[in-house]
């Protein structure tokens, strides 16, 4: 090898295989550099690699709208979506998911699908516009997964979005999205009771179905304002 | 956020009234007592007394410096690898007033202003290491212009672009100054500024490392080569905006409160595009390292005492924070884009001090070490440079919104201007 890249000849015609290489790897990289992360690789930061902001988690490789829904990018033009940890915390076992039809269009910031809690329905918002391309059959089957693992095993809906880059940008996402769950956490601080109060002093973290526990009466009307968007 | 400017403009307040606003910003704001203080204070003024014997009896006596080895760890650290960190200035105006890319809005000017100020200390730095630094201005006024002497290109470029990075600048003086006249100059003149300073910032990046073509042969052959400009400028890509994500991560925490809405809502979407330039620009640079290595048949200089420090430097620093931005990027993380940040900036200090003092005559039995003196100094005009830093940041509007005065000559007054602080009626 030593010989070959002291001859000026050999060493001239690997500088050209370089130049090459570079130009070949060059849009390949750049490919790879703005795509998203495979499928398989995404369930694990997305399911395992949490972060806890305060009670809830948060995984650093989603987006989240306002309204308690996130959203990862599972393939360029390709997203996952489904409820986020606050809200399954809040509303507590799901008895039912109801998911719209694969083909179906999504508004962004409005209903994109309905959890069936204590006979209420809650329709939580789309986080993203685009058409539903794939729904979680498991989670139809078991609603509880939702309540298991809402960033992963959890997941509802996949939606195809041209402008998918774009549209994850409009979401809250690092430490934004963790100032925004600080405040409705804050918010929901506000409303504890003197008993769901002492988890704050043991140190602990909500358990599910939050709502009912601070209101057994009006749990309905606070889970809606405390999922409210604005 | 908060209010920033309060005081009326300048063309009513009189020279008095002038006066008395700059004597009232003089004063500290906040305890002066801090940890930073008790730490940089005291090696600021021990620096300064090191500089005033520097002076008086000669850099012999502070400084390891020789005939043999002339240029030390001021030069090596503030001069070239401080005007490498500074390179994040031309390519964020670059991005925002050339490629027009609006979501870098909010970092330009503390960039241009931490542009600057690199230059105003770092490329200054160059005077305590002069023989003779009251002969620097000679390329300037001609009495010995020094026209064969790549030299004469650094001066001539540090100098025009120290006045461009102020040009930019300046609109924000005026604004603190309250002075909308000289504002409405000024902001015309940001433009050309721009312009000129990113084709200035190019030349010199590349002039530095022209500077060490002439010591062919002193270079060990890893570390020299024909490519060095190109490799300097392509590397004060990545080592600028390193530095600015770094700056930003600290300003973010110490500066939080003067930070407009705009720019906490835009951050993590800056660093992920700022981290984006750098991984590219590390593709380009770690290509250009092979096919200097084997255009410059250095192979087998790879499995040698030299060739294992230059790999750590290459593949610890380089090709490692290039895959880690490559995967922040990918994955939107911020703290992975942080750690990436970091690393090259540890890459790019090695580099710096490699090819200007590590490598430098390596066959010779005797080596250059800096002093401590040399040290005490160096982290004395790093310490300088951020007191200044601070003081503007926390007077001018860099980070917080400009007066709405200033933001209403840019815009049609029926266009919302969010962030802008409302100037009070008597003066609107």
């Amino acid at each position: 090898m030593e010989t070959l890249v002291r001859d000026p000849f050999a060493s001239k015609g690997i500088e050209y295989l370089l130049v090459l290489a570079f130009l070949a790897l060059l849009p390949l990289y750049w490919r790879y550099l703005n795509g998203v992360p495979r499928l398989a690789a995404l369930r694990v930061p997305v399911g395992e690699r949490r972060v806890l902001s305060g009670w809830f988690r948060l995984p650093e490789a989603a987006s989240f709208h306002p309204g308690h829904t996130w959203a990862v990018p599972v393939r360029p033009g390709r997203v996952r979506i489904g409820v986020d940890d606050f809200a399954q915390k809040l509303l507590g076992a799901a008895q039912a998911v109801r998911l719209p039809d694969v083909g179906t269009r999504l508004v962004g910031g409005a209903p994109g699908w309905t959890l069936d809690v204590e006979n209420r329905a809650f329709d939580l918002p789309a986080p993203l516009a685009g058409r539903v391309v794939a729904r979680n059959e498991s989670v139809l089957r078991r609603p509880g997964l939702l309540n298991e693992d809402p960033y992963g095993a959890g997941w509802l809906l996949e939606l195809e979005v041209p402008a998918w880059r774009s549209g994850l940008g409009s979401l809250l996402h690092g430490d934004r999205a963790h100032a925004w769950l600080a405040r409705a956490e804050d918010a929901l601080r506000l409303r504890m009771s003197p008993e769901v109060g002492a988890v704050l002093q043991d140190g602990g973290v909500p358990v599910p179905g939050i709502a009912r526990a601070l209101s057994a009466d009006e749990w309905e009307r606070l889970a809606r304002e405390l999922l409210d968007p604005k | 956020m908060i209010a920033t400017r309060s005081e009326a403009p300048a063309e009513r307040r009189g020279l008095q009234g002038l006066l008395r606003f700059l004597i009232g910003e003089l004063k500290p704001k906040g305890s002066l007592l801090t940890p930073f203080n008790l730490i940089s204070a005291p090696i600021i003024v021990l620096a300064a007394v090191l500089l005033a014997i520097r002076f008086t009896h000669g850099l012999a006596s502070i400084t390891n410096l020789s005939q043999e080895f002339p240029w030390g760890l001021w030069k090596g650290f503030n001069v070239i690898t401080g005007v490498a960190f500074a390179g994040g200035a031309y390519v964020v105006t670059f991005l925002y007033y050339v490629l027009r890319q609006d979501r870098y809005h909010s970092i330009v000017r503390i960039t241009v202003l931490n542009g600057f100020l690199a230059y105003v200390f770092y490329a200054g730095a160059l005077l305590l290491d002069l023989g003779r630094p009251w002969k620097v201005i000679n390329p300037i006024i001609g009495n010995s212009f020094g026209l064969s002497s790549v030299l004469f290109l650094v001066a001539w470029h540090f100098m025009l672009y120290m006045i461009a990075a102020f040009l930019e600048f300046s609109p924000a003086v005026a604004e603190w100054l309250g002075m909308r006249r000289l504002r409405r100059t000024l902001a015309t003149l940001t433009l050309g500024a721009v312009i000129f300073g990113v084709t200035l910032s190019m030349l010199h990046q590349s002039g530095l490392g022209a500077l060490f073509l002439m010591a062919k042969g002193k270079i060990h052959p890893l570390w020299y080569s024909e490519f060095i400009p190109v490799l300097f400028f392509v590397s004060s890509i990545f080592a600028g905006l390193s530095l600015v994500i770094f700056e930003g991560t600290i300003s973010k925490r110490a500066f939080r409160t003067r930070m407009t809405d705009e720019h906490h809502v835009h951050h993590d979407e800056i660093v992920l595009g700022l981290s984006k330039v750098c991984a590219g620009t590390m593709f380009v640079y770690l290509f250009l390292k092979v096919v200097d290595l084997v255009h410059g048949q250095k192979v087998g200089l790879l499995d040698t005492p030299m060739g294992h420090w230059y790999l750590l430097e290459v593949l610890g620093f380089v090709l490692v924070p290039f895959a880690l931005f490559t995967e922040a990027v990918r994955w939107r993380n911020q703290m992975l884009c942080r750690v990436a940040a970091v690393l090259t900036m540890i890459g790019i200090l090695l580099n710096r001090l490699n090819v200007s003092i590590i490598s430098f005559k390596w066959y010779e039995t005797a080596h250059y070490v800096p002093s401590p003196w040399e040290f005490v100094v160096t982290l004395g005009v790093v310490f300088a440079e951020i007191w200044v830093f601070r003081w503007i940041v926390n007077r001018l509007p860099v980070l917080s919104a400009p007066p709405l005065w200033a933001v209403e000559a840019r815009v049609p007054a029926t266009r919302p201007v969010p962030g802008a602080v409302p100037v009070p009626t008597s003066e609107a």
